[in-house]
């Protein structure tokens, strides 16, 4: 069932330790599901999304000199999300902007809900939801939630310490529940 | 400790995150105290309703397309070796140097993992199913395992290279006792062990050497299903999986597939014994 005899890693004159430096194609387009997932989950859009990326990309080809090998996901997501946001900032400019405040953002009490979890049309509310999270929120969760990166990756791709990444998963987790709740009870207003 | 002090660990706890000293923590009290069980349960369907509720977005044909032209267009550097984008011109030329020598290669590696992906894909298609599913979140599971063991700098709680300290360590800290082996005859020392998880369960995790490579070696009962063979190269790291003797073992490493195989059999072999 494995992949024997075709894995381009497997370099048998080579010794293990020192394994083929990656090309640019093996290190990073692998990831290019990932790097779309951020991006449309940041963006909120398909085209958008995809500009991102290839601009993502190009600018990941222009610096690949210094990458130095490790995890290709971790180096091209965060040069993802700097592409997104900058895009999103000129966006926003002059809008009338609240910046994402992690005090201001907090959800005061996070008490799990059983309930609203439990019943619904989570399939449709729950993307829904996500959508309406500031930008600080989609990230994480589309990066620990969908992607499934790890604390430590997170903290690696967005840039913060492990307490903050801690604490913002909990509260996007918390700002979650409670557009879900809103949702579920509109749903719920609709139906009678 | 108390439900209060617990209260902020339950949803790295839930998420996997925890350490297996507290983790242990939190799993007997859980299971004398309803309200923590409760919201422990709670937090769970939580993560799972994203998990499974959130689509992952994939990226369409035509950004794979996009990048590749791209890339074919994007000169190296201009005539007098200078930066073209910008790009310091010093570093340019250190990549120009093993370019040259490089090039053929990285094309000759290119069409090796277009054709890989190729059979990839043909085999993806005849092993589709539920066992696929799991075999494949096993595989990521013990590679996160892995990675979050090396990472945490929390890769042994008992540190001997003696089988005969190892295997004792772990009565009472699991529901069962793990067959522990030395492969240092073989050239995979044992260097320690401590508690972990896998497939939803506690599992012994042995740690063994080889050469600067670290081999975790995740090992639990069958009772709740045998997971069969599973071999898988994922994100540079190696996962093999197999069930013998009443254990499910995971081993994980970054040697290759290869060393990987000696490394399995010989476990397989020593346990036999």
């Amino acid at each position: 069932m494995g992949f024997r005899g075709v894995s381009p890693e497997m370099d048998e004159d080579a010794p293990p330790s020192d394994p083929v430096p990656a090309t640019f194609e093996q290190a990073l387009l692998p990831h290019r599901d990932a790097a779309y997932n951020l991006a449309r989950w940041l963006m909120r859009e398909t085209h958008e999304a995809e500009d991102c990326v290839q601009d993502s990309y190009l600018r990941a080809y222009r610096s690949f000199g210094t990458f130095r090998g490790g995890d290709g996901k971790a180096w091209l997501l965060t040069i993802v999300r700097n592409v997104c946001y900058s895009r999103l900032r000129s966006k926003q400019r002059g809008v009338v902007n609240t910046a994402f405040d992690e005090t201001l953002h907090a959800h005061a009490i996070d008490e799990p809900d059983a309930g609203v979890w439990r019943s619904g049309d989570l399939r449709a509310l729950v993307p829904q939801a996500l959508e309406m999270l500031p930008d600080e929120y989609r990230e994480i969760l589309a990066l620990h939630a969908v992607e499934g990166l790890s604390y430590k990756e997170l903290s690696a791709v967005i840039g913060v310490p492990m307490g903050t990444v801690m604490s913002r998963l909990s509260r996007a987790r918390g700002r979650l529940q409670t557009e879900l709740q809103r949702l579920s009870r509109k749903e719920a207003r609709r139906d009678v | 400790m108390t439900c209060e002090e617990f209260r902020p660990l339950l949803e790295v706890y839930v998420d996997g995150e925890l350490d297996a000293a507290h983790t242990l923590q939190i799993e007997k009290h859980a299971e004398a105290c309803p309200t923590c069980g409760e919201r422990i349960r709670v937090l769970q369907q939580r993560r799972d309703a994203l998990a499974h509720f959130l689509p992952r977005y994939t990226a369409p044909a035509v950004v794979e397309s996009r990048i590749r032209e791209q890339r074919l267009a994007m000169p190296r550097a201009n005539a007098a070796g200078e930066s073209v984008d910008g790009f310091p011109a010093k570093a340019l030329k250190v990549r120009q140097k093993e370019g040259g020598k490089r090039r053929m290669l990285r094309w000759v590696n290119f069409s090796l993992a277009a054709a890989a992906a190729v059979l990839v894909a043909f085999g993806g298609g005849a092993r589709w199913g539920a066992a696929r599913q799991r075999s494949e979140h096993l595989v990521r599971e013990a590679r996160e395992t892995h990675l979050r063991a090396l990472s945490t700098s929390h890769l042994m709680d008992v540190v001997s290279t003696d089988q005969h300290t190892v295997k004792p360590w772990f009565a009472g800290k699991l529901d069962f006792s793990p067959p522990v082996v030395d492969l240092a005859a073989s050239g995979f020392p044992l260097t320690g062990g401590r508690v972990d998880r896998i497939d939803a369960r506690p599992a012994a995790a042995l740690v063994y050497q080889r050469r600067q490579h670290v081999i975790n070696l995740l090992i639990w009962p069958t009772r709740e299903g045998a997971i069969g063979q599973i071999e898988k190269s994922i994100e540079g790291y190696q996962v093999e999986c197999w069930s013998r003797g009443g254990y499910n073992f995971a081993a994980i490493s970054d040697l290759g597939a290869k060393e990987l195989g000696e490394f399995s059999s010989e476990i397989s072999k020593e346990i036999a014994k």
